[in-house]
């Protein structure tokens, strides 16, 4: 327990002192909610209440990007895993302070997000309390096991963003975050409905603003479940910690 | 305790991996030869083997290190130490061979193995964004009980850095914290992979210091090392380890001993010139020649008459040159026919 504690702190203040990651997962999803509702704000359906809980679900994509993957990488590359590896921590415990870790970012960037929607825009929360912390919880667990995910696949630190940043720009343009997926083709609707964002920022938009539903809620916390469940089978087969 | 003899010869008693096992004192007779009881040795290695592809990394490397010596791998770069080192931690799985750390294993016994060992190795693992003291705490965590990070900061001199963030460290000080964190469980048995490499003179003397004040407390050390002077000021005994093998093990005046009873006269031929061995063997007293590449060592029996002659020739320009006892260096020069730091 201690030694998950440990863990949990120092990945606390490695992303903690590291202000672009900070940058990258609340100033900017923040910012950008802000700016695109304020841009298309004029038509109805893009208004803060569509955006804000969609950059929260961009903001723990980029969780599970710049603060798991990456830092992950890096911290292979440095030897780190290693050097653990040769005291009486076990991987278990040094797995479990790393997720909880991430996983309170998570609610970080959702309760920076809320507090903001609402001293700026008067944005409540319409839904269930309940259900928007699972919804967060669910949201920041897919992303951070694709993060091990893509860990796994960067043999190293030139190699994560290569990889890494063609799955997130995908994902923001075609998961109904920046445009509602009725605007797009009928071939990338299909695509749409494949990718994890696209029910997470579904859960998130369901339960804080009450904005017409793309799925029933139940698809979409089984969505996510069905991917945590996928991304952890895959990073278990690809991730390596030396 | 049941006891019962493994095919491989070993004794091994049951129940051992529960507890701490107390050493029996190691005659010296036992040292060097005869059965090697994995159980009388603090560290123990039998007939290890590693390969990379077509290259032997470790290639049938056996020994032992006795509770409270200072044992030494002594080697060039890519000679197997720090794959067999990392062997002995369970970081690396050997293809075939026996490892006893305190009579245990990996990996059956990994986790009880390192509660109780401490380590340096050469990539130091450590958060840049974090500073000395949460760099030793977070290590200290992981451990049931730790010494205080001030007092481990005071041994390794890095008190006044102790609010420094890692990334802002110099290569030394670096050094310097990851024996730190080596030793905050008060390991029984710690691993020093080349601890001085890119030290300065005087951050040397003080880890050899500390790693006396080690030996002194009881503590059991393995270190990897290429400085010959630091194998010669702090082992008990070394093991000269060149392509996987181990070429030669005693104490180094046991070994310098063996291989030298003259008098090292070392010199410098000049640029161009051919060194002729042959010619400078017949000088009188001249025991044996050593040449790598331009400089050239004479053993010799009688240094009076070697040099005279020696002086009389016109033939070698004399820069650089020095009379001294040999040394480990030679050593290892004769038994591999190279010298360490090429």
């Amino acid at each position: 327990m201690k030694a998950v504690w440990a863990i949990y702190r120092a990945n606390f203040r490695e992303y903690a002192r590291n202000p672009a990651v900070l940058a990258f997962t609340v100033i900017m999803p923040l910012l950008l909610a802000v700016f695109l509702s304020l841009i298309m704000g004029n038509q109805e359906l893009f208004t803060i209440d569509y955006y804000l809980p969609n950059m929260l679900g961009i903001s723990l994509m980029w969780l599970g990007v710049f603060a798991t993957a990456q830092p992950l990488v890096e911290q292979r590359e440095q030897k780190i895993f290693r050097r653990m590896a040769v005291t009486p921590l076990s991987r278990q415990s040094m797995l479990w302070g790393q997720v909880l870790f991430r996983v309170s970012v998570g609610l970080f960037q959702a309760a920076v997000f809320l507090i903001a929607g609402r001293i700026g825009f008067g944005v409540r929360v319409q839904g269930s309390w309940f259900l928007l912390l699972g919804a967060t919880v669910m949201g920041a667990l897919v992303f951070v096991t694709m993060g091990y995910v893509l860990a796994g696949l960067a043999r190293s630190q030139e190699a994560a963003p290569v990889i890494a940043q063609p799955v997130q720009m995908g994902m923001m343009f075609l998961s109904s975050t920046l445009l509602p997926a009725a605007m797009l083709p009928a071939g990338a609707r299909v695509v749409v409905r494949a990718i994890p964002l696209t029910y997470v920022a579904d859960a998130l938009r369901q339960t804080i603003s009450a904005v017409p539903p793309m799925f029933p809620l139940w698809v979409d916390f089984a969505a996510m479940a069905g991917w945590i469940l996928l991304f952890f089978v895959i990073s278990v087969k690809l991730f390596k910690w030396e | 305790m049941a006891e019962h003899v493994t095919p491989g010869g070993l004794t091994h008693i049951e129940g051992m991996n529960r507890q701490f096992i107390e050493f029996p004192p190691v005659r010296n007779a036992e040292r060097g030869g005869g059965v090697l009881d994995a159980l009388n040795w603090a560290v123990w290695a039998k007939d290890l083997r590693k390969r990379y592809g077509d290259v032997r990394a470790v290639d049938g490397i056996s020994f032992g290190v006795s509770p409270g010596e200072v044992f030494g791998m002594l080697g060039p770069n890519g000679a197997g130490k720090t794959t067999t080192i990392e062997i002995l931690l369970g970081l690396r799985t050997a293809d075939s061979g026996d490892v006893r750390i305190l009579g245990m294993t990996h990996p059956e016994d990994h986790r009880r193995i390192a509660s109780v060992i401490g380590a340096q190795l050469q990539t130091t693992g450590m958060y840049p964004t974090h500073t000395v003291r949460e760099m030793i705490q977070l290590f200290s965590d992981f451990y049931a009980e730790a010494a205080p990070v001030d007092e481990l900061m005071d041994m390794v001199g890095l008190r006044d850095k102790a609010g420094a963030l890692v990334k802002n460290l110099s290569g030394g000080q670096r050094q310097r914290l990851a024996i730190a964190i080596a030793l905050v469980n008060r390991p029984a048995v710690v691993f020093l992979d080349e601890p001085t490499t890119g030290l300065d003179p005087q951050a040397r003397r003080a880890l050899w210091d500390m790693i006396l004040s080690l030996k002194a407390s009881g503590t059991t050390v393995l270190l990897t090392t290429h400085y010959m002077e630091e194998a010669e000021q702090l082992c008990d005994r070394v093991a000269i380890v060149d392509r996987g093998k181990i070429a030669e093990m005693d104490s180094p005046a046991a070994l310098i001993n063996k291989y030298f009873k003259h008098i090292a006269i070392e010199f410098e031929s000049p640029p161009g010139a051919e060194v002729d061995a042959a010619s400078l063997r017949s000088l009188p007293g001249v025991a044996n020649v050593a040449a790598d590449g331009r400089k050239v060592t004479l053993y010799s029996s009688d240094v009076p008459a070697t040099m005279a002659s020696l002086l009389g020739t016109a033939s070698h320009s004399l820069k650089h040159m020095v009379v001294r006892q040999a040394t480990l260096e030679d050593v290892f020069l004769k038994i591999t026919g190279r010298s360490m730091r090429q």
